[in-house]
């Protein structure tokens, strides 16, 4: 239960097409973060999962069964939005119970059931407020119990923690998190930030432009993009590219020479020529002082610090933007170069068309 | 910090209140005031008033034509206020899910009777109803329907559903605008959650639309119930209160009263007695259709 697969899902809004051909497989019991910037379609594709947008072709199938034209209702699925979109006139127990009042349980059941996922959410000294009544976290948690209440196979969660503040989401997404563990059921749910995806998912799909770039787990994701676009995406800061000209191919991999003169030898699987031009790509955290196999020297334009880390923004000789994070005792200040350094086997390749180098033995842990 | 200008002396204040307070009170408060005043005398319009104390109140109430306007009234709210609520409500919630172009289109059509003088409308049906050459009837016999031709203004049990009529096309396309932007106002995605939870349109209507729509169904009461009790232009040009005061309001009885009667003293009351009817219907709407969702308990 809870198994949901989609063949050849396309969408169009009038000539746009919004979706282009999508084949997606998830198991049950995943949680699945679809992601992605805005207007790549992953909110759509979440609300053609729910009934609410019709496909313009392909199948969506729900536990073997083509849904296509199947009610929302009755295709075992509940959602939550971004705007809570609660019933603003009602109680907590009357929002919560308001889907078992529409499929006309018996009123021992709705109150028990109600009870049940007031239980889990903490919600039992709120219900008989208004959702005005409460702060932005329990009206969100209100919005999962109407949708815990229902039983459903598959829960849908659409951007639910855009609309609260930085602490009080980190706290909500332990709780969904906690909440998936403890219920087990499929969860596909829709972010534009790659933190959330990255720390809830079991499977992460990133989207662009109606296309899905690559599915994979978090840590695939970060350690295996498949492309400069999915590299950029994902990771906290974002990913350094820095241009390079490939010298050719050696045994250990494809030699390089930066912007800055420096020259390195990528361990990475794939045919280059000599002369291409390439993007090497390196994550902030794996920038070291002075270190490394490769190194060169950066200006600090803007140092952040962060107590037990600095996150220090600026460029390299040649004037590429990087950044840069080292540890917190680091004496970095603003305008005073210093010298930075990476190991190639953390880098990546990208090839002018910004598909990945395949990397030689990538640890994903 | 600096002050607002608002917190200066009353004195240095003064000249940028006065113009309008002086207009207020020429216009609106002084008349208000006096008809108090004179619905407490006898007066002609042309000699001295005589004082009647509460006499002018007392005799209204034992009026049988008061009485008979008052009813008129009562059954003209329908025609005002609950008429027009329903086929609003009902038209906004149809219009709202037509597409955005269309939608512009019949917005505007249906508001179109309400951009009209209703006197002016009432000079057109009253035209409309003509027994002998009004195109209702003209068209009802052309049908076969000849029996159905009735002299609408003429009838004493027909003529006040005829001119209600008038007035519930008149306000009907207002009461759907100040539903569509209720609407617009109302977050699409409860719609959505209440479709994803089973609701049928009919249940959603009932339960989430409607509940939603009070602060405009409050609205919509107020202005509609004040308009109806007000009436007089649409009345007065289509019947003049006729046949046999048949669709005497007060406003029209007040006007006879006054302007054809000279009972001045008298016709005060009836305004007066229609204003506070008018604050009682106000206090009422306000008491017992509360907006939900505010929080309040």
């Amino acid at each position: 239960m809870g198994q949901l697969q989609l063949a050849g899902v396309t969408k169009s809004f009038g000539k746009a097409e919004v979706i282009q051909p999508t084949d997606l497989e998830i198991t049950e019991g995943e949680f699945v973060v679809f992601v992605g910037p805005s207007g790549c379609g992953k909110s759509t594709l979440l609300r053609m999962i729910a009934g609410l947008e019709e496909l313009t072709s392909g199948d969506i199938v729900i536990d073997g069964r083509v849904v296509n034209d199947v009610a929302p209702v009755e295709r075992g699925v509940a959602m939550v939005f971004q705007t809570y979109a609660l019933y603003p006139h009602m109680s907590v127990f009357e929002n919560i119970a308001f889907p078992l009042r529409v499929a006309k349980l018996p009123r021992k059941e709705i109150e028990s059931r109600v009870r049940r996922a007031a239980a889990i959410l903490k919600l039992e000294n709120r219900l008989d407020h208004k959702p005005a009544e409460l702060s932005g976290g329990q009206r969100q948690r209100v919005a999962i119990g109407r949708a815990i209440v229902r039983e459903p196979q598959v829960f849908l969660f659409d951007e639910p923690l855009s609309n609260l503040d930085a602490a009080l989401r980190t706290e909500m997404r332990v709780e969904l998190s906690r909440l998936h563990n403890s219920l087990g059921n499929t969860m596909i749910y829709v972010t534009h930030d790659q933190v959330e995806a990255m720390t809830m998912a079991t499977k992460i799909v990133v989207l662009r432009d109606g296309h899905i770039e690559q599915v994979g787990t978090p840590l695939e994701l970060f350690h295996r993009p498949v492309n400069r676009f999915v590299a950029g995406f994902i990771g906290n800061p974002t990913m350094n590219f820095l241009k390079a000209s490939c010298l050719g191919e050696t045994g250990d991999g494809v030699q390089l020479r930066l912007e800055t003169g420096s020259v390195v030898t990528m361990p990475v699987e794939g045919a280059a020529r000599q002369g291409d031009d390439l993007t090497l790509g390196i994550r902030p955290d794996d920038l070291v002082i002075a270190e490394g196999a490769a190194r060169f020297e950066m200006i600090p334009e803007v140092v952040e610090r962060l107590g037990n880390q600095s996150v220090i923004h600026g460029a390299d000789m040649a004037g590429e933007p990087i950044c840069a994070v080292v540890g917190g005792a680091e004496p970095i200040t603003q305008g005073q170069k210093f010298e930075l350094g990476f190991h190639p086997d953390k880098a990546h390749l990208f090839r002018p068309d910004g598909t990945a180098f395949a990397r030689r033995n990538t640890a994903l842990a | 910090m600096k002050s607002s200008v608002l917190d200066a002396p009353l004195r240095k204040n003064l000249p940028f209140v006065l113009p309008g307070l002086i207009i207020y009170v020429a216009f609106v408060l002084g008349p208000i005031i006096a008809a108090v005043v004179l619905s407490f005398t006898k007066w002609d319009g042309l000699g001295r008033p005589e004082l009647a104390g509460f006499g002018n109140y007392l005799q209204l109430f034992g009026d049988e034509f008061f009485l008979k306007s008052l009813r008129n009234n009562a059954v003209l709210i329908v025609f005002y206020c609950l008429l027009p609520l329903l086929i609003g409500v009902a038209l906004a919630a149809i219009v709202s899910r037509v597409r955005k172009s269309e939608q512009l289109a019949l917005r505007t059509l249906l508001f179109m009777p309400y951009i009209m003088p209703s006197a002016v409308l009432g000079i057109i049906w009253q035209w409309l109803y003509n027994p002998a050459f009004g195109p209702i009837n003209q068209i009802l016999r052309g049908v076969g329907l000849g029996a159905l031709a009735m002299p609408w203004l003429g009838d004493f049990d027909l003529v006040l559903p005829a001119v209600g009529l008038v007035a519930t096309w008149y306000y009907f396309g207002f009461c759907m605008v100040i539903f569509l932007t209720g609407l617009q106002r109302i977050d699409p995605s409860i719609f959505e959650a209440a479709r994803i939870d089973g609701a049928k349109p009919w249940y959603t209507f009932g339960r989430i639309t409607l509940p939603l729509l009070l602060p405009e169904i409050r609205i919509v009461l107020l202005l509609t119930i004040i308009a109806s009790i007000k009436s007089f232009d649409l009345i007065f040009t289509m019947t003049r209160g006729g046949p046999a005061n048949a669709t005497l309001v007060p406003n029209i009885y007040m006007y006879e009263l006054g302007f054809q009667l000279n009972r001045y003293g008298y016709a005060a009351s009836v305004a007066i007695v229609g204003a506070i009817l008018i604050f009682a219907v106000n206090y009422a709407v306000h008491r017992f259709v509360r907006p939900a969702g505010t929080g309040a308990r």
